[in-house]
C-alpha cells in the first residue's frame, strides 16, 4: 500500500505540481477539491493507473472514492489486483 | 441576509423593461463612447442567447448599425438556418451568410477530429455522425469523463469512453469552428468600424463554456451577467419567436444532436441557474434541492462540479501575462 502511495505521490508531483514539494499533502486530501488536479488531470491519473498497475478501469469505477485521493486510488488498485 | 428557506425560481425574476434599459444604455456607452465604434457585429445561431443579444443591439444602435452573421458549416443542424431566418425576418436584420465549411475543411478540422475519434472507435468513417457527451454525474456520482457517440448512415451506433489524448484532439479540432467564426466577425468589425458583441449568458461565462479566442472573444458581452432563465424572460418580453425559445439549447458543433447539458453542464439550464446562484450566494444545498425537486446529495455534487469548472474557467478568462508590470495604455 505504501509503495503505491509513494508511486502516486511521485506521479502527482511530477505531472501536476512540476516538482513543487507536496510532502505535507495528506493521503486522504481531495485532489479535485484542493485544486491540485482538474478533470483533465483525473483523466491522466486514470490512464496512469491503468498503464502502471496493469489494471482496467471500467466506467462504473470512475467515482471520486476511487480517484479523488491517494488513499482512494491505492485502495482501488489493491481491490482490483485482488480480483484479478 | 438572504432568507434561503423560501428559496424558489422567483429569485431569478427580473423586470425586463428595466433590464433592457440598463443594457441598452451600457451598450451605447461602451461601443460609442469607450470604444469609439459605429455599430455592432454579432454572429447568430438561431438560439435564444444570440437572438436576445441581436434585439438588444437593435434597440441600442438601430437597424442600420447592426450586422448579424450566420456562419454554418458541414455539421450545422438542419433547423439552424430556418430559426436564424425567423429572427432575421421578424426584426429585419441586415444579415450576411458566410459558410465556413470550406475554410474548416482547408484547416483539416473534420479530418483531425475524425482521426482522433478513430483512435477509440476504429470503425468510424468520415460519413458517420458523431458527438461527445458527459454522463449525468449528479445522478451517478461519477467523475466527469467524456464519451464519444457515433452513428453510421445505416443507424448503427457505438459509444466509447474517451482517453485524455483523444478527447483533447477532438475538442481542439472542434474549437476551430468557433475561432473561424470569430475571425469572420472581426473582419466585418474592422471593415465597418463596428464592435464585436459576444453572446454568452452568466452560466456560460462563469463556467467556462466557451472557446478561448473563439466565442469567448468579444468587445462587449451584454448578457454575461444574466442567468439563462433571465435571458428567456427577455426573449419573452421581446416576443422572440417561440420556435427559437422552445428549442432545447444545443452546441450545434457536432453532427449528432448535442444538448448543452450533455456536453458541459450535465444538468438542464433551470437547475444549473439555481445551483450557480445558490453556490454564489451561500444558499445551503438542501434549500436549493427543495426548490429544484432533487435530493440534497445531488445538489452537493453539482456544487462541487460548478466549483471545479470555475477553477478551470480562470485560465480561459485570463489575458496574456505581461512581465515587469507593464500595463496597457488607459482608454
Amino acid at each position: 500500500m505504501q509503495a503505491i502511495i509513494d508511486n502516486l505521490r511521485h506521479f502527482i508531483t511530477d505531472n501536476f505540481l512540476y516538482g513543487v514539494d507536496i510532502s505535507n499533502l495528506q493521503n486522504d486530501t481531495s485532489l479535485i477539491n484542493s485544486g491540485l488536479v482538474d478533470s483533465a488531470g483525473i483523466m491522466e491519473v486514470v490512464a496512469y493507473v491503468e498503464e502502471t498497475f496493469n489494471i482496467s478501469v471500467d466506467d462504473a469505477d470512475l467515482l471520486p472514492t476511487n480517484f479523488d485521493s491517494m488513499n482512494g486510488i491505492a485502495h482501488f488498485i489493491n481491490n482490483k489486483k485482488m480480483r484479478l | 441576509m438572504l432568507d434561503t428557506t423560501s428559496f424558489t425560481d422567483d429569485i431569478l425574476k427580473i423586470d425586463p423593461q428595466e433590464e433592457v434599459d440598463y443594457i441598452v444604455d451600457q451598450l451605447r456607452t461602451t461601443v460609442y463612447t469607450k470604444f469609439k465604434k459605429k455599430g455592432a457585429v454579432l454572429g447568430i445561431s438561431g438560439g435564444v442567447d444570440s437572438s436576445v443579444v441581436a434585439v438588444l443591439c437593435l434597440r441600442a444602435f438601430g437597424r442600420d448599425k447592426v450586422l448579424t452573421l450566420t456562419m454554418p458549416e458541414y455539421d450545422t443542424a438542419s433547423d439552424t438556418a430556418y430559426l436564424s431566418q425567423l429572427l432575421i425576418d421578424k426584426y429585419k436584420f441586415r444579415n450576411i451568410n458566410e459558410n465556413i465549411g470550406g475554410i474548416l475543411k482547408e484547416l483539416k478540422c473534420y479530418k483531425r477530429r475524425n482521426d482522433a475519434i478513430r483512435e477509440v472507435i476504429p470503425e468510424f468513417e468520415d460519413d458517420w455522425k458523431c458527438k461527445i457527451a458527459l454522463p449525468k454525474t449528479h445522478l451517478t456520482g461519477q467523475l466527469n469523463f467524456f464519451s464519444v457517440f457515433v452513428m453510421s448512415p445505416e443507424g448503427k451506433t457505438i459509444s466509447r469512453r474517451l482517453d485524455l489524448s483523444s478527447y483533447q484532439k477532438i475538442v481542439a479540432a472542434s474549437n476551430l469552428k468557433q475561432r473561424v467564426r470569430k475571425m469572420i466577425e472581426y473582419y466585418y468589425c474592422e471593415s465597418l468600424n463596428y464592435a464585436d458583441i459576444g453572446t454568452p449568458n452568466q452560466v456560460e461565462y462563469d463556467q467556462g463554456f466557451f472557446v478561448k479566442y473563439g466565442d469567448g472573444a468579444a468587445d462587449v458581452k451584454p448578457i454575461a451577467h444574466l442567468y439563462k432563465t433571465q435571458v428567456y424572460q427577455l426573449a419573452e418580453y421581446f416576443g422572440i419567436p417561440e420556435e427559437i425559445t422552445k428549442k432545447a439549447p444545443t452546441t450545434d458543433t457536432y453532427s449528432l444532436p448535442q444538448t448543452q447539458d450533455e456536453f458541459y453542464f450535465s444538468i438542464p439550464y433551470r437547475e444549473m441557474d439555481l445551483c450557480l446562484y445558490g453556490l454564489d450566494n451561500h444558499v445551503p444545498a438542501e434549500d436549493v434541492a427543495r426548490a429544484i425537486g432533487i435530493d440534497t446529495k445531488q445538489v452537493e455534487r453539482i456544487y462541487q462540479n460548478i466549483t471545479q469548472k470555475k477553477r478551470m474557467a480562470k485560465y480561459l478568462h485570463s489575458s496574456p501575462e505581461i512581465f515587469n508590470n507593464v500595463a496597457p495604455p488607459e482608454l
